[in-house]
């Protein structure tokens, strides 16, 4: 069987990393099949950034073992490089060169035929800068660029450190959609994210870290549906200053008290309305009294966790919710 | 056997084109190219004419100029080779570019020594505006190009190196601390102003210091008239160049696997 037909890409074992006497990374192990994306997530220094590096080939595991396409990593650095394509969270341009110098450097350097040129800058929409300094063009159109040379060599795997850090929603949505194109095209990945749409948009599976430890390893739909609160609305008020107040005193008009909502949590940007299991439906009442009251909805929808959330409840540490005072009624 | 020498002709073609991009970055930036032949073209043209008719020292030349020309080349190659080659280190590192070419089929020695190549490369073109500066304007003489060229190429290589070692360690404000530490006192003792003689007995000491031996070295291919410390010189130039590259390699392997 050819390596391009072998569902397994990735699979790592055991794997371990000393990387001081604070921190070390242990007790690794998933596997991720071809077309399959896997995200990462937990809190900053979780040893996420760490486990990349070991991936891409950048950092020597001190046990454990991976192995991408059935070939096994070993000692050598690097081994891999052919197999795995690596997206840094943080990296420059050089100066002075444009986007075709610098794409066109990489394939040589990567010792991909210059021939496959065209084909990627057609698939990063990068052909109106060709001839511009790479260094400005804009932070999403760098990341862009720093994808295609890291798929320039038709790696199996893509592994990307935070691919949308820093940028702009929209251009967030293009770059998504931009690797979900790889992944259709049999691309496997795996990608570090806080963002919870970009874990749906990406992964099948999550790996959750926590100071270096695997604390859960689950499908991300069993992550955030199972979480999920059909009693728990969430609400976008067209003015969330004044809007909010009145949803308080919608609660306790003349006509009595709204005794489904048990509690109303307000954040900087939403109201979350904690309704009570009574077993009807608390979305339709809850527009009902918003609409008797004049009060102008944004949107409202059943309420979904965080990714932040997530990560807290899986790792067990306090959550320190959006900004915002808590009232209870 | 087919396979190595395919390997090896990649390998090489991935180290002129790491070269090839340094140079078209190094000409592309006008400011760059002006201000690496600044310091040897202002000190050439103002020692030239301020001590064309100084006199010299014995067996150094006619004049004090004709002395103190091949140690303007020596301190000019020096302070580049080190700051440029350190400083590109140190962008390399901190945009993370250096990782690119670990992941690449290139390894470790393929970017040192297209880093090296890049920076000779650089460091000839100031030495060559020099050379034809002094050769125009000034009373100076080369007795052996074939030495002039070797003493500026082990003088690059040992700087350029000393230059990596420095930078895989340091950021933008300590690499120039940590260097200044070695240059600034190597640029004051190593016979660049007067000769080694002068020291006394601790003259065949520092005659045998990295600048000493590289300025003895250009000071014997212009005047053909060589020290008492030349063989020293010529075998210790090639030395401190092959030291400080295979250290350069060594030190930045370790750094850039360590993360």
């Amino acid at each position: 069987m050819s390596t391009a037909d072998t569902p397994e890409v990735l699979r790592v074992e055991g794997l371990g990393k000393v990387l001081g006497p604070a921190f070390r990374l242990e007790a690794i192990g998933f596997r991720v099949e071809r077309g399959q994306g896997l995200a990462l997530i937990g809190a900053n220094g979780a040893g996420k950034s760490t486990l990349l590096r070991i991936l891409a080939g950048l950092t020597r595991p001190d046990s454990g073992e991976v192995v991408v396409c059935g070939t096994s990593s070993g000692r050598w650095l690097n081994k891999l490089g052919t197999r795995v394509g690596f997206v840094q969270q943080f990296k420059g341009l050089p100066d002075d060169l444009t986007v075709g110098d610098y794409v066109r450097h990489q394939l040589r350097m990567r010792r991909v035929p210059t021939e496959r040129y065209p084909d990627l800058v057609r698939l990063a929409g990068l052909e109106a800068y060709e001839d511009q300094p790479a260094t400005r063009l804009s932070g999403g159109n760098q990341r862009k660029i720093h994808i295609v040379c890291a798929i320039a060599h038709a790696p199996d795997l893509l592994v990307l450190d935070e691919p949308t850090s820093g940028l702009d929603a929209p251009t967030r949505e293009t770059l998504l959609a931009f690797i979900r194109e790889l992944k259709g095209r049999g691309m496997s990945l795996v990608v570090a994210t806080h963002h919870l749409e970009e874990v749906r948009a990406l992964a099948e599976h999550a790996l959750v870290l926590r100071e270096g430890r695997q604390v859960a390893l689950a499908p991300v739909a069993a992550l955030t549906s199972s979480r999920a609160d059909e009693h728990c609305l969430e609400l976008r008020l067209q003015d969330p200053d004044l809007d909010a107040e009145r949803v308080q005193g919608a609660l306790f008009d003349d006509e009595g008290p709204a005794d489904f909502v048990l509690r109303v949590d307000r954040g900087p940007e939403r109201v979350r309305l904690y309704c009570a299991k009574d077993g009807a439906d608390p979305l339709p009442r809850a527009v009902a009294m918003l609409a008797r009251h004049r009060i102008r909805l944004h949107s409202v929808r059943r309420y979904e966790p965080t990714l932040a959330e997530i990560v807290a409840e899986l790792t067990r540490t306090p959550h320190t919710p959006e900004v915002g005072p808590k009232e209870f009624i | 056997m087919t396979s190595a020498v395919s390997n090896a002709w990649d390998w090489l073609g991935g180290v002129v084109d790491l070269v090839r991009m340094d140079l078209v970055q190094f000409f592309r930036n006008r400011l760059v190219v002006v201000a690496t032949l600044l310091t040897s073209v202002s000190m050439i043209l103002s020692f030239g004419l301020g001590s064309a008719r100084m006199p010299g020292f014995a067996g150094s030349g006619d004049n004090y100029f004709a002395f103190i020309f091949p140690g303007i080349l020596g301190v000019g190659i020096m302070f580049s080779c080190t700051y440029t080659i350190g400083y590109a280190v140190i962008v390399d590192r901190q945009r993370r570019t250096i990782e690119d070419i670990v992941l690449s089929p290139l390894s470790f020695a393929g970017f040192v020594v297209g880093r090296l190549v890049g920076m000779v490369l650089k460091c000839a073109l100031q030495f060559v505006v020099s050379m034809a500066l002094a050769l125009a304007l000034f009373d100076v003489d080369v007795a052996s190009y074939p030495l002039l060229a070797y003493g500026m190429l082990t003088q690059s290589l040992a700087f350029a190196g000393l230059g990596i070692l420095v930078a895989t360690f340091t950021t933008e404000v300590s690499f120039s601390l940590l260097t200044n530490v070695v240059i600034v006192p190597l640029t004051y003792f190593c016979g660049v102003f007067f000769p080694l003689e002068s020291f006394g007995r601790l003259g065949p000491v520092v005659a045998r210091l990295p600048l000493s031996v590289n300025i003895d070295v250009l000071r014997d291919a212009m005047t053909g008239q060589p020290s008492r410390f030349i063989h020293g010189s010529l075998w210790l130039s090639a030395v401190y160049a092959l030291v400080a590259v295979v250290g350069a390699m060594a030190v930045f392997r370790h750094r850039v696997q360590k993360g």
